[in-house]
């Protein structure tokens, strides 16, 4: 009787542990998952540098680039400004570019339309931006704008305004 | 002498099920934590922790600094400026 006693506490203990080892292997499963499964979501940050960098080919010490205005005259090469930037917006990963960016420049005297605007990449991702204005939606592209002041070799004053929109959320959000 | 072993076993079953739930708690508890780890991942600029993450208002301070050194060349119309790059902000 006590024999049979014990190898039934045998077997329900070994039931026991069976199942303590399932439940932390699972747990351990969901724990790796939960981390890896997510991947790192820099969208925001590149937007940031794409506008720094663009920032820093339109205006250098408080002046603006004489490729772009000279003595407020706009140069003729503006649309080749971003590859003067060296700035490349397409790439071999992806079938469609998934940067945009849009300079406007702004004289003082009409803040309401640009005096002139540079733009590059796919202008799709131009509408996320606008629909991302009220609420944030994950797998639309990421956004970011910036402004500043700076003059030309004249002195004619500018307000300059930096938009920037990078997509990738294939690699940036779980889908 | 039957009194006592059923006290000891009750005491037996009580210390596996305080075992099991404290296994159970910690595996909770990991997995709650790794979501928020995984929650961190998604890099809009915060610094979390003060150690991963990027200060974007670092980053702001650039075109701060352009505005500041194009007054250096012309300050003229300040205050206006000023107030126009702090509205579209």
């Amino acid at each position: 009787m006590n024999k049979l006693n014990k190898s039934g506490a045998g077997k329900v203990f070994s039931v026991y542990w069976f199942a303590m080892i399932l439940i932390i292997a699972g747990g351990v499963f969901a724990m790796v998952y939960l981390f890896y499964g997510t991947p790192f979501d820099v969208r925001e940050l590149e937007a940031h540098v794409l506008t720094n960098k663009i920032a820093d080919c339109v205006s250098y010490s408080g002046k603006i680039n004489s490729n772009l205005i000279s003595n407020g005259i706009i140069s003729e090469n503006k649309e080749l400004f971003m590859e003067n930037c060296h700035l490349t917006f397409s790439s071999i990963e992806w079938e469609e570019e998934q940067y945009y960016a849009e300079v406007d420049f702004y004289k003082l005297e009409n803040l309401d339309n640009p005096f002139f605007s540079v733009t590059a990449g796919n202008s799709n991702w131009l509408s996320d931006c606008e629909i991302q204005e009220n609420k944030e939606y994950k797998k639309l592209a990421k956004c970011n704008e910036g402004n500043f002041y700076s003059v030309d070799d004249a002195n004619n004053q500018y307000i300059i305004k930096i938009l920037t929109a990078v997509r990738k959320s294939e690699k940036n959000v779980k889908i | 002498m039957l009194k006592f072993n059923k006290r000891g076993q009750v005491g037996q079953t009580l210390t596996w099920v305080v075992a099991t739930l404290i296994i159970v708690g910690v595996l909770i508890f990991s997995i709650i934590f790794s979501v928020t780890l995984a929650g961190i991942k998604d890099w809009s600029g915060k610094k979390i922790w003060g150690t991963v993450g990027s200060d974007l208002n670092e980053n702001s301070q650039i075109l701060e600094t352009k505005t500041i050194l194009a007054y250096e060349l012309n300050s003229e119309n300040k205050e206006q400026i000023e107030e126009i790059l702090k509205n579209d902000k």
